[in-house]
């Protein structure tokens, strides 16, 4: 080997790049080889370099030094406003004197004629303007903040024991000082998980992201004591109770079957409603009213649908089935730039009278993602109850240095081992350069003295519980375990399931990194199911790189945080609906409100974005917690308008986490005069229209199916393709809608399963439901 | 693309002052607006957290005792000023140690010097780890000493970064931002520094292996 080898091996060793190249190099070359082994004492050196403490007097001194400093810096602003009061009498008696003096000059070149007696006032009044004006000005100084000091307050109290900082409202002339924030807000601003409904609020799809934000005191009740209360739970009775609330989770209005048993109403296919000429029966509607807040409805990463891709793991003809369910794409541009993007389209060009129309607030995320991802928080859970061959070893290694390298400033790795020498091996963000090769070569090599067994469930429930209490406001995924094992059997899946579940219920994912190509995915999927995480298959070292960051671009996917959707209907324009909706009762929208306050306060203390909500507006409102990069979501109103003119104003306020600052989006709609002339914009309105429609045929008929009535969930399906042949046929253009086709397809497919329904039927009806609307923007994948 | 049907009139605008704050630990972003606002006891805090990390950079810099205490001193006044006239646009860390590691440019430019290698002082919160023996702890100081010493030996910019990031903890990222050079850079000053403080290692056990032969 010549002297660039060894350069280059060193080089190699120095990235922690030990391909099977430097490997070859290492095995023939005892002095590279005693070079590795100095370089990884070195760094270990270097991972454990103690602290220096600065002398007691010396930092004693220097705060003296910058305490005396302070008191001779800036002048207060009561101090500038004397100094403006006394600037401003200065200026005035000067004004005054200068207008003395030159008044009799000026009035004896003038005429006798001309010269007026209240021209003799003119420097008096001038005098004292200047002086009232100075006065009012040093008032206004002495006597007020400037709106930017109150805008950049921030305060600070007490709740039971932690620090909790948030930012004061600005100080408005029109409302008066911001209210006082109590310990009380507080407090439910972190606990009070907003639910659009009564029920608990970590069960609750719409939600589901605000609920799996919550931290904290919540998190001991949420996680910690759930993980600890886990007894003989199988988790498949949890993600069976999981997929019994996914339907009415989505499904809100039923109607009495007669059956003993609430089946969702569908309407008949036969019924018009001036879907095709938009006259029909406009007199038979009844409306709602256009205010106040109503439920969202993009819930991408929802946990019910997840625990229903996860009730048909097992069944990959039923989970094939639903995934053949896609929304309607978005008709409208990307942002250019900032986080979100607003159309607000209707289902027709023109109208000539009184016409049913389907208007579509579309919101889209930009393509790009975040400038600032959140911070992450990992714990590696390593499974190490049999030792590893070298190369699993290796791609450990690859694994963790590349955690390492990809880690971000904020960002919280740890790493706890399991097996027989078990136990934290490195502490959650202590993490630091070396610290990797030391914390293996205590893994891989002589225990440390502190190991204990640890059993794999031990071992995830204490990074579960690790992980949770860490941020007080992490946005969902940003907290994860990595469960990095060679592979898992079925006993050690159903151990695992439901402490994964109970962690992804509070935003903790699970991802299982199997080191083994030919681990039976089974009990890894059904484990990285529960834990809302992926399953990822680490088959060489080289593969780590992109495995973590395919991790960390998950986690940097929202772009757009506490979107509020206010609608305001034209005059004349009366609400039939906002599909898929309802609007919240009082306490609901309580929730809401301080879901929103909550979310509003946390970034203003986490990224500078100025706090900005709290009041309540006109027209219908909608929060969305979250929006992700590269998604698009409709909210699809059902109106009936007057005539041509305006239908809506459209206002989207959000907290833009691409550009770091609020941002704001209008829209208005207006409808010419005229045949409503549908294009490709229009037919996409009807098309996510339809698309509410064959979702609660889809969800009615896994009622049926629950119910054991297969005609009944027959006859739903039918509705469902009725229901869109009755549009195609009304409006020929949207045959050629690939949706549509999908729609018809999915629901015969469905029909004939009926004939002999897999177990897990029901569920895959409900899944398709959900990704009818909304996809699959959080890339749980297809079917494995 | 607007139809014809919406008088497209989207606009975004973003509203509220200039924001190109970036996340930040709270605390200590508090800490500094506190501080701008007047808050005394503010300025306590954050030297609370930030005294024995900018203490410690100083020592690993290599700065002499006799000057060290007139930079930590300097180092405090700086964020002091720099905190009343803007807040950071990042986080505070990397800019609490681009002021400390300016600092230390900067009297090395006084001195006419590249480094200035002097390391009389023992880390004070040196905690050894609870199993090692007498004989482990005296052999891990002189280890230490001795790489102490070969980082203040390095070049200015390759301690800089190792400081910055194996010492002090910083993303590569961070590190860049304080010391204003792209993140790759950084990476490879650690990289090269690792190489030399492995070198002098080897070199040293070969010595020593010599002098015990």
């Amino acid at each position: 080997m010549d002297e660039l080898s060894h350069e280059a091996v060193r080089e190699a060793l120095a990235d922690e790049r030990r391909d099977e190249a430097v490997e070859a190099h290492l095995s023939t070359c005892d002095d590279c080889r005693a070079f590795a082994s100095v370089l990884e004492d070195v760094d270990a050196q270097l991972a454990s370099l103690p602290a220096f403490e600065a002398p007691e007097a010396l930092v004693a001194r220097t705060r003296a030094a910058v305490e005396e400093r302070e008191e001779v810096a800036a002048p207060s602003p009561g101090a500038l406003g004397l100094f403006a009061a006394i600037g401003g009498g200065l200026v005035a008696g000067l004004g005054a004197l200068l207008g003395m003096l030159l008044w009799p000059v000026k009035a004896a070149l003038k005429p006798k004629g001309e010269r007026k007696a209240w021209a003799m006032l003119v420097p008096a009044v001038a005098a004292l303007a200047l002086v009232v004006v100075g006065g009012v000005g040093s008032f206004v100084m002495v006597g007020h903040e400037s709106p930017a000091d109150s805008a950049l307050a921030v305060d600070e109290v007490e709740v039971e024991g932690r620090a909790v900082a948030y930012e004061v409202p600005e100080v408005s002339a029109t409302r008066g000082p911001p209210p006082a924030v109590t310990e009380g807000d507080l407090r439910r601003a972190l606990d009070g998980l907003p639910a659009d409904r009564g029920g608990d609020p970590s069960r609750d799809g719409r939600f589901g992201q605000l609920a799996d934000n919550r931290r904290g005191e919540h998190l001991e009740q949420g996680v910690v004591q759930p993980l600890r209360a886990l007894g003989d739970a199988d988790d498949g009775e949890v993600v069976d109770e999981e997929g019994e609330r996914a339907g009415p989770g989505f499904f809100d209005r039923t109607v009495s079957t007669g059956q003993g048993q609430d089946a969702p109403a569908l309407r008949s296919p036969t019924a018009s409603d001036g879907w095709q000429d938009g006259h029909a029966d406009l007199d038979a509607l009844t409306f709602r009213s256009p205010t106040g807040y109503w439920t969202n409805t993009y819930v991408p990463g929802d946990p019910a649908a997840r625990a229903l891709r996860g009730a048909l793991a097992g069944d990959p003809v039923a989970l094939r089935l639903a995934e053949l369910a896609e929304p309607v794409g978005p008709t409208w541009e990307a942002p250019r730039s900032g986080a979100l993007s607003l159309a607000v389209e209707a289902d027709r060009r023109g109208v000539d009278g009184r016409s049913r129309v389907r208007v579509s607030v579309g919101l889209r995320g930009a393509a790009q993602r975040a400038g600032r991802r959140p911070a992450l928080t990992t714990e590696v859970v390593l499974d190490l109850r049999r030792p590893l061959g070298d190369a699993a070893q290796g791609r450990v290694r690859a694994l963790l240095s590349s955690l390492s390298r990809q880690h971000d400033g904020g960002d919280r790795v740890g790493l706890i081992v399991v097996g027989p020498d078990g136990g934290e091996r490195i502490g959650l963000g202590a993490m630091r350069f070396g610290e990797v090769s030391v914390a293996l070569r205590r893994a891989f090599g002589d225990a440390p003295d502190d190991a204990t067994p640890l059993s794999l469930r031990a071992g995830l429930t204490r990074a579960v519980e690790a992980v949770g209490p860490v941020d007080d406001d992490a946005p969902l995924g940003s907290s994860m375990v990595l469960l990095v094992t060679p592979a898992l059997d079925g006993a050690a899946a159903r151990e695992l399931s439901p402490v994964a579940h109970v962690g992804a219920l509070a935003g903790i994912t699970t991802t299982v990194v199997t080191l083994d190509e030919a681990a039976d995915p089974s009990p890894v999927e059904r484990v990285a199911l529960a834990g809302h995480g992926r399953r990822r298959v680490l088959a060489r070292a080289a593969g780590a790189d992109d495995l973590v960051r395919d991790e960390i671009t998950a986690v940097s996917r929202v772009v757009a945080r506490a979107v509020r959707l206010r609608i305001r209907l034209a005059e004349g324009v009366q609400l039939v609906d906002v599909l898929g909706s309802r609007p919240l009762d009082a306490i609901e929208s309580e929730r809401v409100r301080e879901a929103e306050r909550s979310i509003d306060r946390a970034l203003a203390a986490r990224l500078g974005i100025t706090s900005d909500r709290g009041d309540d507006e006109d027209g219908i409102q909608i929060v969305v917690p979250a929006f992700y990069a590269d998604d698009a979501h409709r909210v699809v109103l059902d109106l009936v308008v007057a005539g041509p003119g305006p239908v809506a104003d459209v206002q989207v306020r959000f907290k833009d986490l691409v550009r770091l600052g609020n941002g704001t989006l209008t829209e208005r709609l207006v409808l010419d005069r005229g045949p409503a002339a549908r294009g490709p914009t229009e037919r996409a309105v009807m098309v996510a229209a339809l698309g509410h429609e064959v979702a609660r045929a889809l969800r009615a008929a896994a009622a049926h199916l629950d119910a054991g009535r297969a005609d009944a969930a027959r006859a739903a399906l039918s509705a469902g393709c009725a229901r869109v042949e009755a549009a195609s046929s009304a409006v020929p253009a949207l045959t050629s809608e690939p949706a549509l086709t999908r729609d018809l397809s999915l629901c015969q497919r469905y029909r004939e399963a009926l004939d002999a329904p897999p177990g897990a039927l029901a569920s895959s009806l409900r899944y398709a439901a959900h990704r009818r609307l909304l996809g699959d923007p959080l890339g749980l994948g297809p079917a494995p | 693309m607007p139809t014809p049907s919406s008088a497209a009139r989207s606009e975004e605008r973003p509203s509220g002052p200039p924001e190109a704050a970036a996340v930040v630990p709270l605390s200590d972003r508090v800490l500094l607006e506190r501080h701008a606002r007047g808050d005394a006891d503010a300025f306590a805090r954050l030297m609370k957290t930030y005294a024995n990390p900018i203490y410690g950079y100083l020592v690993r810099s290599g700065i002499r005792p006799a000057d060290r205490d007139d930079l930590f001193q300097q180092v405090f006044e700086k964020v002091h000023r720099a905190s009343l006239r803007e807040l950071p646009d990042g986080a505070v860390r990397p800019w609490l140690f681009a002021i400390a590691a300016n600092t230390v440019r900067d009297a090395y430019r006084r001195a006419k010097v590249r480094s200035i290698v002097e390391l009389d002082e023992a880390p004070g919160a040196a905690e050894p780890s609870r199993d090692a023996g007498p004989d482990e702890l005296a052999e891990r100081a002189q280890e230490l000493s001795f790489l102490d010493r070969e980082i203040a030996k390095l070049p200015i910019e390759q301690r800089e970064a190792l400081l910055l990031c194996a010492v002090e903890g910083l993303a590569a990222k961070d590190a860049a931002e304080a010391l204003q050079v792209p993140v790759n850079t950084i990476k490879t000053r650690v990289r090269r520094a690792r190489l030399a403080l492995a070198a002098a290692a080897q070199r040293r056990s070969t010595l020593q292996a010599r002098e015990g032969g």
